[in-house]
């Protein structure tokens, strides 16, 4: 699939169907994490995949803005150096978000569905995956096969949020 | 109606979890992320209830669970809608408290 077809065609997806994904498409979509972009070359990103079902339910409850139970979780965090400052930990947020949007980009071309959440409680979701004190979970990518097929959500047209050379002054 | 109603374990976990971490996300989510996550939690524990099979008359939760299915993601979408939406659930809600205190004894 076309990068750009990819980009404009994948959407949220919040319903999944019961279906399994094959360890082999889950390695594709870490690969595309892994070659995401990250602040000085610095790769500080981890991925914790959750496929088990009581550990799932897990995550699921402690996150009130992840609807349903999906096939997997890819819970993407961030291990911090021992003398990060705060400009480091704001590298690790985007280089989180960037890897993110690999991650959904590679299951849309996959077959798969996805969406980001953030809503979750991040004391609790450590706790229920045992991550360590230097590492934050910055985000979490359902994944699954889609039982939904939602409309594109508006966007704002390009002559709104689009300058040229200085803001506000038309492109 | 009137009797106590017995729930599950499980049940009673997955709202505490819902409910606890809800908490502590309202301290940094946008305002009204706490309207949703407040109407959400009305669903989850009508979905416990509906799915407990003990009730006299589950007509008027079960629409109240699917409108709130149906509408809560007004949210992001149309905030004016979503507002709407909640005004109408308040207002049904105390007509069935009005017609419950009523009937009865």
């Amino acid at each position: 699939m076309d990068v750009l077809e990819a980009i404009k065609q994948r959407r949220s997806i919040r319903q999944f169907t019961e279906q399994a994904i094959e360890r082999e498409l889950l390695e594709q979509i870490l690969d595309a994490a892994r070659w995401a972009p990250t602040a000085g070359n610095q790769q500080r990103w981890r991925f914790i995949v959750v496929t088990d079902p009581t550990v799932k339910e897990m995550v699921r409850k402690v996150s009130p803005g992840i609807f349903a139970t999906p096939a997997a979780f890819i819970v993407i965090c961030a291990e911090k150096a021992p003398d990060a400052s705060a400009w480091d930990e704001w590298t690790y947020l985007a280089d989180c978000a960037i890897a993110a949007q690999n991650v959904m980009l590679a299951a849309h071309a996959l077959g798969l569905g996805s969406c980001l959440a953030i809503s979750y409680a991040r004391a609790a979701l450590k706790e229920v995956l045992d991550i360590p004190d230097q590492v934050k979970p910055e985000m979490i990518v359902t994944l699954g096969y889609p039982a939904e097929d939602p409309a594109p959500p508006p966007r704002l047209p390009l002559s709104q949020i689009v300058f040229a050379d200085e803001y506000g002054k038309e492109w | 109606m009137g009797q106590r109603m017995m729930v599950t374990e499980d049940d009673v976990f997955e709202l505490l979890a819902f409910l606890v971490t809800s908490a502590r996300l309202c301290v940094d989510e946008p305002r009204l992320y706490g309207t949703f996550r407040l109407v959400d939690g009305a669903s989850r524990l009508l979905g416990f209830v509906l799915e407990s099979d003990q009730l006299e008359d589950e007509q008027f939760l079960q629409q109240l669970k699917d409108e709130i299915d149906e509408k809560k993601m007004l949210l992001v979408a149309d905030q004016e809608g979503y507002f709407k939406f909640l005004d109408d659930l308040t207002r049904k809600v105390a007509r069935e408290l009005k017609e419950r205190a009523g009937a009865a004894p």
